[in-house]
């Protein structure tokens, strides 16, 4: 039977295209349930043992309409529902409406274990309906669903007995649809209804979405929305502008958006609730500029954890608008100020699940209570707002994190509303919080999956390198190549080797794991690696990329096993200069894999004169001619305050913090792998000069290095930023001969002015544009890591492809659009692993100093309208030391403790003893020690207080401190030194 | 245009037969052959309709709407203003090459610039019976562009006459979507489309659109619906289009013959007369399906 259907679709340019298809209806549909014996199915999905719940004690099948989905996914998830039909018109509109919960539908219906069947009604012949005259799209889609459930229902009874008769159950929220099902003579529910009639599982009822059930309080009063239409017309004749909303970390009612303004990229800052309306960190929004009068003044103030707290109280108890930003509109409009806007509607909402605890505060039950209730839950990430949900385990949920959705954010709710998904752990506990750091940085961290693992080597740990590997390989086994690497890494990149040749030059060669001989384009373990993009290293775990058996044992380039490599072979000069270099597929045996510090012992001690130990030794000269070279082309020593923990054995409780330390060998590998990395790059770009993955670094922009520069005028030094060689320069000149942290602490603070390097694909820039600044190299990629990066592993497949002319390779290798979107997602990826890193090492700094107090000396890195930043070095920790702090009891007074000057950006505060401040670079001692009591104890949290330079009333009082009997020594005197020993 | 040749027997055959109002496939001088019609055969096409006259000639036009800007750059004021409030039609014609080889090659380009030119003199303005005025969606910035793309597939003779009425019954068939304006204040105005094509409507005024009748000058004498040997015969063409109130929309005289002032009158006179006829009371008879085939 055919039917032709014709509907009208709009091109991107604007025009509309008529579309006819032709459309066959057919009989060979079958219903997939397990006893059918009328439909000639084979491996039918739905079980006879279906859902069975109090409510209907006969088994059935559910049939969930779009709505359901869209706003109850979570429910669906949950394990309790299984043997679920999904009708092919709901499934399509899923598919059109959201791509998140379409993929999540995706998941379901590959899970077994669910027993999720798509049923494709509209091409069933007797299930297809035709749309009527005068019947809106949703209506007929309804009536599809019914029809296809009527179906569905007669079809069971013909294929049951009364003894095992199975029904099936519409689930609908529209009520008009339930009536209409209902008279037709369907079982048809709302979710809620069958939900309550679970009882077996009563913490279901607790996942509901909450879309309408919760009336808002009404004290914010955001504006309504602009309409899509208005949004795309107002940003197309420049009234609004677009962008992702971007938080600001230490105020969670200040945000921003990049967005160009009259041609130029500009920041544009939102503040406060009523502007931001409703938006939520990462969400597309359209912002409307303020009048210049309205617009906001450096710096910008934190909102000081207390406050915050106060004001959901003040919230809670029906207040009124909180107050943090009302000093700032009073005071008189300087030149510098920034754009600043509200936001008007919302482009593309970007939400996910979120972890978090319940305040305990917005708790009214008592412990023994199971009625449901509305609790706040707080958001891990500062960023998002508190959200409404509804539970009635709410005192089991207490103290523990939770994973919340959000489901909508009415325009008379302070807070977006959403629902409980499922319960993570204690707080505290570290895998809990792990799992936390994990989820909040998007992290994918699950297992490989079977299918994946399926993709690995039959011969599984016994796999060898055979006689059929060496063909189209060179065979290097006979070289002597070492590795060096941190202790205990299993994960081997990378090796290397040197022989001096017959002309006085030397043979320089890094060997990196041939990753792609086991991972083909296309296959499942290609898309997982992909998927991850790179390994995430925390604390105390590594969330691999690749599966363990590649990355730690057949890729990993162990001593004394043959292993499959890409090699990279130059002829260096005595002065390190490149004669040429070869690039080949090969088969390596590494003679030793040492660690940074056995190598480093062994190029001292004078008496070991081995070959192995010789080559070590002139790569380490070459090393040096290297690094010279880079650093006279202009490239940056960077630093960052790293730390490592020592942990301990068992536990894995941190029972120690040491700085990382840098030996020559590290610089050694390093060089080399530079110097791979840039000529794979040069090679690459040469064959594929539109769609190689390159690596950038765009240099600073000026106006935050100016900053620093200005701050740093008083000790006499600058900062040059012109080109990078400039840069370089001027930091080196700027050494206090008194205080050698001073240096690396510019360093520091340089780096975070510096832009993330990022992955590109070369057809997307000019060529001036690939610079990588920090390394002064004109073209840059990452070749060196493929077990640990994905970016690695397609630069492997271009340089193959580029080294052999006669090879095949996937479209995918010249496909500018997707290696473009590729880099995108390894950018995200990239930059989410890092920040999952620097949380874990957070956490594991929390830990350690729980219960301990401790004084420590620090340097003040930035200075805020109401308190200042604080790195401390020892740990390289940094956390806020609050000035205007509601916490002391300066609250009642008139005066406030310390004044912030706007003239040279520094806090004053008049003490009996003179004038004390504290500016950019100062050093001060404070005290750390972890609050854990902080909103309810859920948030572990860092606190610094101020012990000198001493200001009555900030600092912490000698009182706190006398059993440690630490004396200040002097009050005033910032500039000095002092040392307080534990 | 390759030049196709008639031997001059041949010519004075036609000619003489013409005086004697007997032509050779028996027809009277003012006898038109059968119209096949047939329309709605392209779904793709917002309308279209194929037209056979007699056994040889074939015309499929496929009308195609779509969104455009208005084009009002560079013309004056007055102009514009009126412009701006109207949409556009787009005619192209084109000859395929297997219809006839005087269609080969670059051949066909004269012919096909020509009978173009035609087509849209005709259907752009008052004359052309359509209202621009109801094509326009948002005045001044975007207006329904109706594409109308006539083949002549195989010919026989004739291609003027069948072309309008072809155009004119896939213009009958042409469905346009409908435009949903919002206001978004300001004096800014936005649309969307109805995707759904029972709310598609009909262009207004496809009902006063023209036809053509073409009358050829042999010798002395004028004939209506000519074959290849007759056009090859004639020295000069006058087409007048006439719509269906009887007014008479162009006139275009093609051909390098002249003709004279008392015989331009009296052919004008005659097609009028044949093509009020042709409009009011033409037998129709249904054929159904493939009829034309």
């Amino acid at each position: 039977m055919l039917q032709s259907k014709s509907f009208l679709k709009r091109t991107k340019k604007g025009n509309a295209i008529k579309v006819v298809q032709e459309h066959y209806l057919r009989d060979d549909i079958w219903c997939s349930v397990e006893c059918c014996k009328l439909c000639l199915q084979t491996g039918p999905v739905l079980s006879t043992s279906a859902m069975l719940t109090a409510q209907i004690p006969r088994p059935h099948y559910i049939v969930p309409d779009t709505n359901v989905f869209m706003n109850q996914i979570d429910i669906i998830e949950h394990p309790a529902l299984h043997d679920v039909i999904i009708m092919q018109t709901v499934y399509e509109e899923i598919r059109h409406l959201s791509l998140p919960i379409y993929n999540r539908l995706r998941a379901l219906i590959n899970d077994q274990k669910k027993r999720f069947y798509v049923f494709s009604n509209e091409h069933h012949r007797e299930t297809y309906i035709q749309r009527l005259k005068d019947e809106s799209p949703n209506d007929r889609n309804d009536r599809a669903i019914r029809s296809a459930v009527k179906w569905y229902s007669t079809h069971l009874k013909k294929i049951t007995n009364k003894e095992n008769h199975i029904e099936v159950v519409l689930l609908t929220d529209d009520v008009g649809n339930r009536t209409k099902a209902q008279e037709e003579g369907l079982s048809a529910f709302s979710v809620r209804e069958y939900v309550e009639g679970m009882t077996d599982t009563p913490e279901l009822v607790d996942i509901l979405g909450n879309s309408s059930n919760v009336e808002g309080d009404k004290k914010v009063p955001y504006e309504e929305h602009l309409t899509t239409s208005q949004i795309t017309n107002g940003i197309k004749n420049g009234t609004l502008h677009q962008g992702t909303l971007n938080i600001s970390m230490h105020n969670y009612l200040e945000g921003s958006i990049l967005s160009n303004v009259n041609g130029a990229d500009t920041q544009i800052m939102i503040l406060g609730r009523p502007c931001l309306n409703r938006a939520i960190q990462g969400d597309v929004v359209a912002v409307q500029l303020l009048p210049k009068s309205e617009w906001l003044r450096t710096p910008t103030a934190v909102v000081v954890e207390e406050e915050e707290e106060a004001n959901v109280n003040a919230d809670l108890k029906e207040d009124g608008e909180p107050k943090e930003q009302n000093d700032e509109l009073e005071s008189e409009v300087i030149e510098s100020s920034q754009p600043t806007g509200k936001i008007v509607g919302i482009i593309k909402r970007n939400w996910r699940p979120y972890c978090g605890f319940i305040s305990k505060k917005s708790v009214k039950s008592s412990a023994t209570s199971t009625f449901s209730e509305n609790v706040l839950v707080v958001p891990m990430d500062r960023r998002i707002p508190y959200i409404y949900i509804r539970t009635r385990q709410a005192q089991n949920l207490m103290g523990q994190r939770i994973l919340v959705s959000i489901d909508a954010w009415p325009k008379n709710s302070t807070y977006p509303q959403g629902h409980y998904v499922r319960a993570l752990g204690a707080a505290g506990d570290k895998s809990t919080e792990t799992e936390v750091l994990l989820l909040e940085h998007d992290v994918p961290f699950q297992e490989f999956a079977s299918q994946v693992l399926n993709g690995l080597p039959v011969e599984g740990e016994a796999w060898r390198v055979t006689e059929e590997h060496l063909s189209g390989r060179a065979d290097l086994r006979h070289l002597n190549i070492c590795s060096i690497d941190p202790p205990g890494c299993t994960d081997i990149d990378d090796a290397l080797h040197v022989r001096p040749l017959p002309n006085g030059n030397y043979e320089v060669g890094v060997h990196i794991a041939d990753v792609t001989h086991f991972v083909k384009p296309f296959t499942s373990l290609d898309e997982e690696a992909a998927n991850r993009g790179t390994t995430v290293y925390l604390v105390n775990k590594r969330i691999d990329m690749l599966p363990e058996l590649l990355g730690s044992n057949l890729c990993s380039l162990r001593c004394n096993v043959d292993r499959l490599a890409f090699s990279c072979i130059w002829e260096l000069t005595s002065d390190a200069e490149i004669v040429n270099v070869n690039f080949t597929k090969s088969v390596i045996s590494s003679k030793a894999s040492l660690t940074y510090e056995e190598a480093q012992i062994l190029i001292d001690d004078t008496r070991k004169q081995d070959d192995l130990t010789k080559g070590i030794r002139i790569l380490n000269q070459l090393a040096k001619k290297l690094h010279k070279k880079r650093i006279d082309r202009g490239a940056i020593t960077l630093a960052s305050p790293e730390v490592r923990f020592q942990l301990d054995f068992d536990s894995q409780d941190p029972v120690d913090v040491e700085m990382k330390e840098l030996r020559e060998t590290n610089a050694l590998v390093e060089e080399f792998m530079l110097l791979a990395n840039v000529s794979v790059a040069e090679k690459i770009y040469s064959k594929f000069p539109a769609s190689s993955l390159l690596r950038r670094h765009p240099p600073p922009t000026s106006t935050k290095l100016k900053e620093l520069s200005n701050a740093i005028k008083p000790l006499n030094f600058s900062i040059e930023f012109e080109t990078s060689r400039a840069l370089a320069e001027s930091l080196d000149r700027a050494v206090l001969s008194d205080d050698p942290y001073f240096n690396k602490l510019l360093r520091i603070l340089t780096t975070r002015c510096m832009m993330q390097a990022v992955y590109f694909c070369s057809g997307t820039l000019q060529f001036q544009d690939f610079r990588h600044y920090g390394l002064a190299a004109g073209i840059y990629t990452h070749f060196t890591s493929p077990i640990r990066r994905y970016s690695d592993v397609i630069v492997h497949r271009l340089l193959d492809a580029a080294i052999n002319p006669d090879k095949n390779y996937g479209q995918e290798l010249v496909d500018i659009n997707k290696m473009q979107k590729l880099s995108d997602v390894l950018n995200h990826r990239h930059r989410m692993a890092q920040l999952a890193s620097r949380s874990s090492v957070e956490l594991h700094t929390n830990i350690f100093f729980k219960g301990k107090i401790e004084h420590n000396e620090g340097y003040v890195t930035r200075v805020l309208k109401n308190g200042f930043i604080v790195l401390v070095p020892k740990y390289g920790i940094e956390g806020i030391v609050y000035s205007s702090s509601a916490s002391s009891t300066t609250k009642s007074q008139t005066t406030p403790l310390v004044v912030y000057n706007s003239h040279n950006n520094s806090l004053e505060s008049v003490t009996p003893s003179g004038t004390v401040s504290i500016k950019l670079f100062d050093k001060v001692i404070v005290q750390i020690t972890v609050d854990e009591d902080l909103v309810d104890g859920m948030r572990q949290k860092m606190k610094m207080e101020l012990v000198s330079p001493f200001i009555p009333g900030l600092s912490v009082s000698d009182n706190t401190l006398r059993k440690k009997e630490i004396r200040i020594e002097d009050e005033g005197g910032n500039g000095k030194r002092m040392r307080i020993d534990d | 245009m390759a030049p196709v040749l008639i031997s001059a027997l041949e010519a004075d055959y036609i000619l003489k037969g013409i005086d004697d109002n007997l032509r050779a496939d028996g027809r009277g001088r003012l006898d038109y052959r059968e119209v096949i019609l047939e329309t709605g055969l392209i779904t793709q096409a917002h309308g279209s309709a194929r037209c056979r006259l007699g056994e040889g000639t074939d015309v499929l036009v496929g009308v195609k709407v779509d969104i455009g800007t208005v084009d009002i750059d560079g013309t004056e004021e007055e102009v514009a203003t009126v412009k701006a409030k109207r949409g556009r039609v787009v005619c192209n014609v084109e000859c395929s090459p297997i219809a006839s080889q005087q269609f080969a090659g670059r051949g066909a380009d004269d012919i096909n610039n020509e009978l173009t030119q035609m087509m849209s003199r005709v259907l752009n303005g008052p004359q052309g019976g359509l209202n621009l005025e109801k094509l326009c969606i948002i005045p001044g910035k975007a207006c329904w562009i109706v594409y109308i793309d006539a083949l002549v597939l195989d010919y026989a003779g004739n291609i003027v006459d069948t072309m309008f009425m072809t155009t004119r019954a896939a213009l009958f068939n042409t469905q346009v979507p409908k435009a949903i304006i919002h206001d978004l204040g300001d004096g800014e105005v936005e649309f969307d489309l109805s995707e759904d094509v029972e709310e598609w409507e009909r262009i207004e005024g496809w009902e006063h659109v023209p036809i053509s009748v073409t009358l050829n000058k042999i010798g002395s004498r004028h004939i209506v619906d000519a074959t290849p040997l007759e056009e090859l015969t004639t020295e000069a063409k006058l087409h007048v289009m006439v719509n269906r109130n009887g007014k008479i929309c162009g006139i275009q005289k093609s051909g390098s013959g002249s003709i004279e002032h008392s015989l331009l009158n009296e052919m004008v006179q005659e097609e009028y007369d044949i093509n009020e006829k042709r409009m009011r009371n033409k037998p129709v008879e249904k054929l159904g399906f493939f009829a034309a085939t």
